[in-house]
């Protein structure tokens, strides 16, 4: 009893708390973006990047670093991230379940085979090129847990046992073709790890309709999830299309996933962990957790891909990598301190 | 023959139902009054009333709300005229009353008009109806069994509709509370002139609160009428397979049944 009322104001913030939240995020994401593009193997200053885009010098090698290099890797994290968080949130939401996450429900694993496939088949090495073979395996994944799990009568437990075998044999799928090749393997060694290097801004241009698409389906998704999240039944009765709103949210997390895995890799807990810190922050509202989510998954990628950079790790940890070395930690600390809620 | 209604089941059958089937059952729901299905366990009343909602698919026959079959006219208009609590809703955990009763005004919003001041008005409204204001800020999980109950009313409430109905929204609920939420109920319909349906467990409750009684058995309706018409010894005996005694209840005049 007193937990609960002791935790009333964090549950239920007003809309000027959100609002403050809401700045801080905004503001925390400009901070860590200049961070981003100030440090790295290269040492630049802050007047470089001041120049670098007020009076760009083609052959200035800073210049070109910092624009040619690290800033469509901190825009890749920023998309990456948001999509990631985005995604997890619309997947705890939709199948109720606070342990749903891209890389639980097989979305991942599906996303990682194609993308294995593209590989060793096609011998594609560009990530550009991925994207569509990756979200249809992610597509596939995600339809084999839906129909594995119970079609329209799942329930949040089935549905996780039927990530988790989903999961399980896309990647021994995945393994058993990259036994067959050395080359394959050097490729997908890469890209698995989960990270920004040598992305590029054709990369970022193909890549950004996708999530625009996932985005522009997830708004209108995330106002009907408010009514989903009272049960089928009385989202039924509120008016609400329920195996339509299903199926756009599903694709949703399934373009958002897919287009991520096949920039950055399988990047495990970002999708999980965000949508918890963004219930803290911003309710249970999901129109604001959809908005959070965004916000600290950019904050939560730019950050690791910026602590990867440090020496203090090898100067080249994976943004993937780095993320799960920060979001473990965290998510025991959420867990221990305030419990998962029940969604 | 009943002279139509707004919402009727007209023959309807459903073959493969939880937890029962129905048998080509008719029935109209009196406009303005406040209507009880009772019935044995498994009798096909929570079927009943889904279908009667367009939650239930059914086999054959229609379900008619405002002259049309229920299941071809647009779900989000049907919602701005009928409303449904279901058994034991659920809510994710930390939504307080408020924005669950905000969720109430879902088919009346758009992505484009999320927020009006009807909504804010109906929101209110239906929060003192339901005489939980002071507790709107409240997270449910942190209210009484009772208070809860009131809360998904008065979501159910903020929808705005002519028609409300209620799969038992009783249960759980102890004695004080049972008639506290039912008083609640019998207000709204005889104030805001709602037709309300609702299934009810308790005989007795559904006698003293009840205009329009409907039993059912075996998924067909046995039979209808006001709360004296119908609880009587012989309909109980073939409708429960209840021996009883059947008295006018000393206080309100209404049938009072007494196991034997």
């Amino acid at each position: 009893m007193t937990a609960h009322t002791a935790s009333v104001p964090s549950e239920h913030p007003g809309t000027d708390a959100r609002g403050r939240w809401l700045g801080a995020s905004v503001l925390g994401l400009i901070v860590l973006s200049m961070f981003a593009l100030r440090f790295g193997v290269r040492p630049t200053g802050w007047g470089q990047i001041w120049s670098a885009f007020t009076a760009f010098q083609p052959l200035n090698p800073e210049h070109i670093v910092i624009r040619e290099i690290r800033l469509p890797r901190l825009i890749g994290a920023i998309l990456a991230g948001s999509s990631l968080g985005m995604a997890g949130a619309l997947m705890q939401g939709m199948t109720r379940n606070p342990l749903a996450d891209p890389g639980l429900l097989g979305v991942n694993a599906g996303a990682s085979m194609g993308v294995v496939v593209c590989i060793l088949i096609f011998g594609m090495t560009d990530p550009a090129d991925f994207v569509w073979i990756a979200l249809g395996g992610g597509l596939v994944a995600a339809l084999l847990v839906y129909l594995l799990g119970g079609g329209n009568q799942a329930n949040p437990a089935r549905l996780i046992l039927a990530g988790a075998a989903v999961s399980a044999l896309f990647l021994a799928l995945s393994r058993s073709l990259l036994l067959v090749s050395q080359q394959t393997l050097d490729v997908y060694r890469f890209w698995v790890l989960g990270g920004f290097d040598g992305i590029e801004f054709s990369t970022i241009l193909t890549l950004l309709p996708f999530i625009a698409f996932g985005l522009a389906l997830a708004i209108p998704g995330s106002l009907v999830l408010n009514a989903l999240m009272l049960g089928e039944d009385m989202a039924r009765g509120l008016g609400v299309r329920v195996g339509l709103a299903q199926g756009l949210i599903g694709l949703a997390i399934v373009i958002l996933c897919g287009a991520t895995v096949s920039m950055a890799g399988p990047i495990a807990f970002v999708g999980l962990i965000v949508p918890h810190l963004a219930r803290r922050i911003g309710g249970s509202d999901m129109r604001w957790m959809l908005f959070f989510s965004a916000g600290i998954g950019a904050l939560l990628m730019v950050a690791a891909d910026l602590l990867g950079r440090l020496p203090l790790f090898g100067g080249n940890m994976q943004a993937g990598v780095m993320a799960a070395l920060i979001g473990g930690p965290v998510l025991i600390w959420l867990v221990r301190r305030n419990g998962v809620s029940k969604l | 023959m009943t002279r139509a209604t707004r919402l009727m089941a007209k023959d309807i059958s459903v073959a493969f139902a939880k937890p029962a089937v129905l048998d080509e059952l008719f029935v109209c729901i009196p406009d303005g009054k406040l209507t009880v299905i009772v019935g044995p366990n498994a009798c096909g009343k929570s079927t009943l009333l889904r279908a009667l909602a367009r939650l239930q698919p059914v086999g054959t026959g229609q379900v008619i709300l405002d002259g049309k079959s229920i299941h071809k006219q647009n779900s989000r208009s049907v919602a701005r005229r009928l409303a449904i609590l279901p058994q034991m809703p659920t809510a994710p955990e930390g939504l307080s009353v408020r924005d669950l009763v905000i969720r109430g005004r879902t088919p009346h919003q758009s992505a484009l008009r999320q927020w009006s001041k009807d909504d804010a008005k109906a929101v209110a409204l239906a929060l003192e109806q339901t005489g939980m204001t002071q507790n709107a800020c409240r997270p449910l999980e942190a209210l009484s069994g009772g208070q809860r109950q009131r809360a998904w009313i008065a979501m159910a409430l903020a929808q705005n509709t002519d028609i409300l109905l209620l799969d038992e929204p009783t249960t759980y609920l102890d004695l004080p509370h049972q008639i506290e939420l039912l008083t609640l109920v019998q207000n709204l319909n005889r104030e805001t002139g709602r037709t309300v349906a609702m299934v009810l467990h308790d005989i007795n409750l559904a006698a003293r609160f009840a205009d329009h009684v409907v039993a059912l058995k075996n998924g067909r309706v046995h039979c209808e009428g006001s709360p004296t018409e119908v609880i009587t010894e012989k309909t109980l005996g073939e409708v429960f397979s209840l021996p009883c005694s059947v008295i006018a209840d000393p206080i309100h005049g209404t049938p009072h049944v007494i196991p034997a």
